[in-house]
């Protein structure tokens, strides 16, 4: 399959009536890596959760394709399905169903019905992956999220990444309320990661876990817009300045 | 030898009881006796968010006998199989018998074992003040009576299938069981009938547990009665020194069913504790009380009920824990949760705890909601369609609960009865072939 194209084209979006993204553009291709930054409330999230098809967000401009097909008249499992995925801010805790139960469970629905994937290969692939992350397999029969803390469930979104191989992925925030140690070990899962095929949107505040995740392109929101895009540079330059003097070109 | 005291019954219905019961006991045909008089005094129940006469339960013709075919499947796999008819089977295990453990007909027990009987039947129950309890001791039948000796644990449950026949307007069982000093045993009781008769009957059942010092009893009782049943199941125990009684209930038919659970805490060191599964689908009528007294010190009560809502349902859940004075050292909890997934079903549920002592742990919650949309959206973020996240999530609304019934066959069969409902449109389910699991 050809390399995946994920391509953003003056995006708006309301919230609740109010308008949060005003015409943000931005295209990321299979094998790069794109970090967005911006201060608080500059649209950061609306833009993951936007892309994802989360009910609450509204488009009214704009255009979002993945490989040419239009996602925005997706519903969201068939975003999911067609190769997009989101690793949450704040992951849902669902109780009753296990996390292998409910991996099995999301595999399959992207699979013809009647070729479920063996029990072992899933097994074998779900060990790997929680090796790769340092998670212990006994979390493979815990309840979805339920009692997992801040960083168990930030490590439990990579892993979730892993087993479902997206074309396109938006990690919202994943290193906020992560110590450093966690910070590492989720960098770790995301650059494992790193391929031709798969193409990553790194949604965060801090320039930290860019220390550990080089990203290819670095873009700078600012009151719905991405204002200003570039190297690895930006963000160290950012990272000095802070996003003060952003405000004062803009 | 009916008893003279007993003035102002029906003629035609005292003619009928002395015809049915003419071999009985005169110490038990005067109780049955007693408790028409009670029958034809007592109105029809008034129940607060069960408007029952509405229902028009008195135009069925109840007391008319009607047996209709059994068909041979509903024998498979049970100890003993109850009809309209009386006991068909009473099969025990050949360790069973040898333990001199005891399934017959109540109504034979009543002068084979009349005293440990006359100790129990209407003694757990006292049958006051409700016309279709009354109406159950004046008029039933079939009876089982169970008794596990002294000291005698059984591995196997003891299965108990209630067969609807699909004619009989009427079906009024009642279950003794005594389980003597430091013995354990699992009772299994299913009520089931033809999933397609929509036939108007009236169920009253009554089950009457003595679990006497140091028992441990457990009964689960699945009801997936057919869609024209109107169903009153009352089951009672008493619980003596540092004796156990278990309830595990699976709730899925009949259009009405008002179930209730009491359990005495008479023994210090007792414990009690019922997990109820419930869900509703269609216009089913769900009412259900587990009360429990605590009457000695150091007992111990959990009610637990999970339940999912959905269409045009109804349920009502209503707990009542009561520590008496003297109780202290007792713990007594409550916890109860509804899924609505209808904006057109309605859940009551009225916790309530009353307490006469100090030192005493007590607790209750009782709460009811929609599924979570931002739930769904996660799961649906994950590849899984509406449907599938919705029975994710109803089945993780369940899970924690199903997980704790027993035995484990009855959990098997609850998940089987879940999903059936889940699947919507397939409910009730066909028993397929020998399937009568219990």
């Amino acid at each position: 399959m050809a390399a995946p194209e994920l391509v953003i084209d003056n995006l708006h979006v309301s919230v609740d009536g109010t308008p949060v993204l005003k015409g943000l553009s931005l295209t990321v291709r299979g094998g790069e890596v794109h970090a967005v930054m911006g201060p608080n409330g500059t649209g950061k999230s609306t833009l993951a959760q936007t892309l994802m098809g989360h009910p609450r967000y509204v488009v009214t401009g704009g255009r979002v394709t993945l490989d040419g097909q239009d996602v925005l008249a997706l519903k969201t499992h068939q975003r999911s399905r067609l190769g997009l995925f989101l690793a949450m801010q704040y992951p849902y805790e669902v109780s009753g169903v296990t996390t292998a139960n409910f991996l099995r469970t999301a595999l399959n629905s992207r699979r013809p019905e009647t070729e479920p994937i063996r029990l072992k290969d899933f097994r074998d692939e779900l060990d790997r992956a929680m090796d790769v992350l340092h998670i212990d397999h006994s979390f493979a029969n815990r309840y979805l999220n339920e009692g997992f803390s801040g960083g168990e469930k930030k490590r439990n979104e990579i892993l979730q990444m892993m087993l479902l191989q997206p074309r396109i992925a938006i990690l919202d925030e994943i290193d906020s309320g992560l110590d450093i140690d966690a910070v590492r070990i989720v960098s770790e899962g995301v650059e494992a990661m790193r391929a031709p095929e798969l193409g990553m949107l790194l949604i965060t505040h801090y320039q930290r876990i860019l220390n550990y995740v080089t990203p290819d392109i670095v873009h700078i929101m600012f009151d719905g817009r991405v204002v200003r895009s570039g190297g690895p540079e930006l963000a160290a330059e950012l990272e000095q300045r802070g996003y003060e003097w952003i405000r004062e070109e803009v | 030898m009916e008893a003279p005291a007993v003035t102002g019954v029906s003629s035609e219905l005292r003619a009928r009881q002395a015809e049915w019961f003419a071999a009985e006991p005169a110490w038990h045909k005067a109780e049955r006796l007693q408790a028409l008089a009670l029958y034809e005094a007592l109105p029809v129940p008034d129940r607060a968010r069960t408007p029952l006469s509405s229902r028009r339960l008195e135009t069925i013709p109840y007391l008319e006998r009607r047996p209709g075919p059994i068909p041979p499947d509903a024998r498979v796999a049970a100890t003993v199989l109850l009809t309209a008819a009386g006991i068909k089977d009473a099969a025990l295990t050949p360790a069973q018998s040898a333990a001199g453990v005891v399934v017959m007909d109540l109504s034979v027990a009543l002068t084979r074992h009349e005293s440990l009987v006359r100790g129990s039947l209407g003694q757990i129950e006292n049958d006051g003040g409700d016309r279709y309890t009354a109406l159950n001791r004046a008029f039933w039948q079939p009876g089982l009576f169970c008794y596990v000796p002294r000291g005698v644990e059984l591995a196997d449950p003891i299965t108990v299938v209630h067969w609807l026949d699909g004619e009989s307007p009427g079906y009024l069982p009642r279950i003794v069981i005594v389980a003597d000093e430091a013995s354990r045993v699992t009772v299994v009781e299913t009520l089931l009938g033809d999933p397609a008769d929509g036939h108007r009957v009236l169920v009253s059942e009554v089950m009457e547990v003595d679990a006497r010092a140091g028992s441990h009893v457990t009964v689960a009782g699945i009801q997936q009665l057919p869609p024209g049943a109107e169903a009153f199941l009352r089951r009672r125990a008493r619980v003596g020194k540092d004796a156990r009684v278990d309830w595990n209930t699976g709730e899925f038919g009949a259009a009405l069913s008002v179930a209730g659970l009491g359990t005495h805490l008479q023994g210090s060191g007792s414990s009690m504790s019922s997990v109820t599964v419930f869900y509703g689908t269609g216009a089913q009528h769900q009412d259900y009380t587990a009360a429990v007294v605590h009457g000695a010190p150091h007992t111990r009560s959990d009610i637990l009920a999970r339940g999912v809502m959905a269409d045009r349902s109804r349920s009502v859940f209503t707990g009542q824990s009561v520590i008496e004075k003297g109780a202290v050292g007792s713990d007594a909890r409550q916890k109860e949760q509804t899924l609505m997934l209808s904006d057109q079903a309605r859940a009551d549920a009225i916790p309530s705890l009353q307490i006469d002592d100090n030192d005493v742990f007590a607790a209750h919650s009782a709460s009811a909601g929609p599924i979570d949309a931002t739930m769904l959206y996660y799961l649906e973020s994950r590849g899984l369609d509406p449907e599938q996240a919705r029975r994710v999530v109803i089945r993780g609304f369940l899970e924690p609960i199903l997980a704790g019934l027993a035995p484990p066959s009855v959990q098997e069969r609850v998940r089987e009865l879940v999903e059936a409902k889940l699947g919507g449109g397939s409910w009730p389910p066909r028993q397929s072939g020998n399937s009568i699991r219990c």
